[in-house]
């Protein structure tokens, strides 16, 4: 690769990560019953921008999902199809995706070709049944898009309730503040049923460990029906200190 | 704080009482001093406290052990620290039970 090319890389891989940051904020912002255009425009917007990009820069998977992801964007533009919590959170799942997608090849790295793969078919699927799948109207929540499995097919029972997604990514002046990811996983767990995922690629050897700065993050699934503001205040004394994400998931019951 | 037994070639590390962020820097020389001994044991019998600091210490120690294929046992482990190491997401990667904590 000549320097020239890596610099528009560069560029591509930052501007998309604003992109897909806007894209999960007016997602975020979006009203199931009544649904800006505007706020559907703009993730349209964006979507298409990183097909473009990616498109142009030779990153065929991601110019393949976003493609896919485009096309319902298009659809619900067009109002063909109306959004439902279930498409939105497909729509947030694909947010989650593609950044992990962007930081694998900006990486160097495998993508997860499965969870890719499983999160396009379910993609494919919504267009395809143009949202008509059982439980979707308003009022019942959708189940949380689940990447390794499509949530069109019925589904074995489980409980309602809410599930929780959240990223800690501390910074580096967490752990010398008192701030301790310890005690914040510790509170989380006590609040429902909860699995980490963590993240150690920006651990170096024990060598070159700065051992008062936190470079683990973490990547949490909490089923747990407390509200926001009961997760936010576990988190309230760390703000400023590293970055959060905290994005709910709707599980209906019997899906 | 490392020792090498007379009759087995695993070396062992002691960890203090309290393997918080006020005492990592001792920590963490204590295992760079048998980070590259094919087999250790770490004790952790002595161990009252842990934050994560410490549980990070001991994650990028079996992580890059495990890397130069090199073998970590545990002794003496207790509730609190397979507690902290199982929060965190990290009692697998150190290898010790990674089951879900009761809550």
């Amino acid at each position: 690769m000549t320097i020239e090319l890596s610099q528009f890389h560069d560029a591509f891989f930052e501007e998309a990560a604003e992109s897909l940051d806007a894209m999960e904020a007016a997602l975020l912002q979006l009203d199931v019953g009544a649904p800006d255009p505007d706020t559907i425009n703009t993730v349209f917007r964006v979507a298409h921008s990183i097909k473009g990009g990616a498109g142009m820069f030779g990153f065929t998977e991601i110019a393949s999902f976003t493609h896919t992801l485009e096309t319902l964007l298009d659809e619900l533009r067009s109002q063909r199809m109306q959004v439902s919590t279930q498409i939105l959170d497909l729509l947030l799942k694909s947010v989650d995706v593609l950044r992990g997608m962007l930081k694998a090849v900006q990486r160097k790295e495998p993508i997860d070709q499965q969870g890719v793969a499983d999160l396009q078919l379910d993609l494919e699927l919504i267009v395809a049944q143009k949202g008509d799948t059982p439980g979707t109207g308003a009022g019942a929540a959708a189940p949380a898009a689940n990447a390794s499995a499509p949530t069109v097919p019925a589904a074995p029972a489980r409980p309602a309730g809410r599930r929780w997604h959240i990223a800690l990514r501390p910074g580096p002046g967490l752990l010398a503040r008192g701030n301790d990811p310890l005690r914040m996983l510790t509170e989380l767990a006590d609040l429902g049923d909860m699995t980490v995922a963590t993240d150690l690629t920006q651990l170096p050897p024990l060598g070159e460990l700065d051992p008062e700065t936190c470079l683990l993050a973490w990547n949490i699934e909490l089923a747990s029906d407390v509200d926001r503001q009961v997760i936010e205040q576990v988190f309230e004394w760390a703000e400023g200190d590293c970055t959060l994400e905290i994005l709910a998931h709707i599980i209906r019951e019997g899906v | 704080m490392a020792r090498r037994s007379k009759n087995a070639p695993t070396v062992a590390v002691a960890l203090p009482a309290n393997c918080s962020i006020h005492d990592a820097a001792q920590l963490k020389a204590a295992l760079l001093e048998v980070a590259t001994q094919p087999a250790v044991t770490i004790d952790a019998g002595a161990m009252e406290r842990i934050d994560t600091s410490g549980v990070q210490l001991l994650a990028a120690f079996s992580r890059d052990r495990a890397a130069k294929g090199f073998g970590t046992e545990w002794r003496g482990v207790n509730a609190v620290l397979l507690d902290a190491l199982q929060v965190l997401g990290l009692a697998g990667l150190c290898g010790l039970p990674a089951a879900a904590r009761d809550t």
